[in-house]
């Protein structure tokens, strides 16, 4: 039923988006070889492309190793009992809530930092801090402080990356245009959306 | 992915305690595990092409190749439609 009510609204909203919206970019070539076929020949031949769906399939990897383990990490290892007044948060939803206000953190952050400093080289510095902290929460002492602290920074780093992700596969949309003067939108956003798909199963 | 982990460290999901080696297994998921793939993320953006530089460079040689366009079709419509 309420998978059922939210099919019906996203169907709708899907709809309303298709028809409020307007195509402005103007196609540089005329439809003459456009083709699905020679679309994604020209994909797998983009080298920056590999590297990216590469890179964001190990950055998404990440998220969900390290998510779908915490509880029973927390109640394997962890092994704290506590419920929080009022509302009954155990320390696994609190962990949690944590991580996703520090990732709101580093997403905000992201497009003014990397407009400043640079894309590529932001990513590098926040995947290089998010691996040192994390080799760091094996060495922590099994406290819920310092489980929580660490979470806290991590998870900003990794909030960090996934604005960036997607505006690098627009970027590579834009080279593939210059290459081959095929706008392939779709067909590599979709392509990052798959890689997504692929490292959460 | 994560399921599939924990059956390597041989999670048994109807024990009430889990053994040392799945309690390791669970440990090294939620830090060493998660650390390799920034790591591999790392390295791989090492290779990665598309320089902010470049990225600029890519996008005003296209609004050059648009506007050509754009130019040429205006030209057209004068031309067929005065």
């Amino acid at each position: 039923m309420g998978v059922g009510a939210i099919g019906i609204i996203c169907v709708t909203l899907f709809l309303l988006c298709f028809s409020w919206t307007k195509e402005r970019v103007t196609q540089i070539e005329s439809e003459k070889n456009a083709s699905i076929k020679q679309d994604l020949k020209n994909l797998f031949h983009n080298a920056p492309w590999w590297i990216l769906v590469a890179t964001s399939l190990a950055a998404l990897l990440f998220n969900a190793v390290r998510d779908s383990v915490a509880i029973y990490f927390f109640r394997d290892y962890v092994k704290v009992n506590y419920r929080m007044l009022g509302t009954g948060w155990d320390m696994t939803t609190i962990y949690f809530l944590v991580g996703q206000a520090a990732n709101l953190i580093g997403v905000m952050a992201a497009p003014a930092i990397s407009a400043k400093y640079g894309k590529k080289k932001t990513y590098m510095i926040a995947m290089l801090v998010a691996g040192a902290l994390n080799t760091g929460f094996y060495f922590i002492p099994n406290n819920i402080t310092w489980i929580l602290i660490f979470q806290f920074m991590i998870s900003i780093f990794a909030g960090y990356v996934l604005p960036l992700l997607r505006s690098m596969f627009a970027d590579i949309v834009d080279q593939q245009e210059l290459l081959t003067g095929r706008h392939a939108t779709g067909l590599i956003f979709s392509s990052s959306s798959m890689s997504q798909k692929l490292s959460w199963a | 992915m994560g399921g599939w982990i924990l059956a390597v460290f041989k999670y048994a999901p109807e024990a009430l305690e889990q053994s040392a080696q799945t309690i390791f297994g669970e440990h090294i998921m939620i830090s060493l595990m998660p650390a390799l793939c920034c790591i591999l993320a790392f390295v791989g953006m090492m290779f990665y092409p598309l320089t902010d530089k470049r990225v600029k460079e890519i996008s005003e040689q296209l609004n050059l190749k648009r506007n050509k366009v754009n130019c040429l079709s205006a030209l057209n419509k004068l031309i067929f439609f005065h």
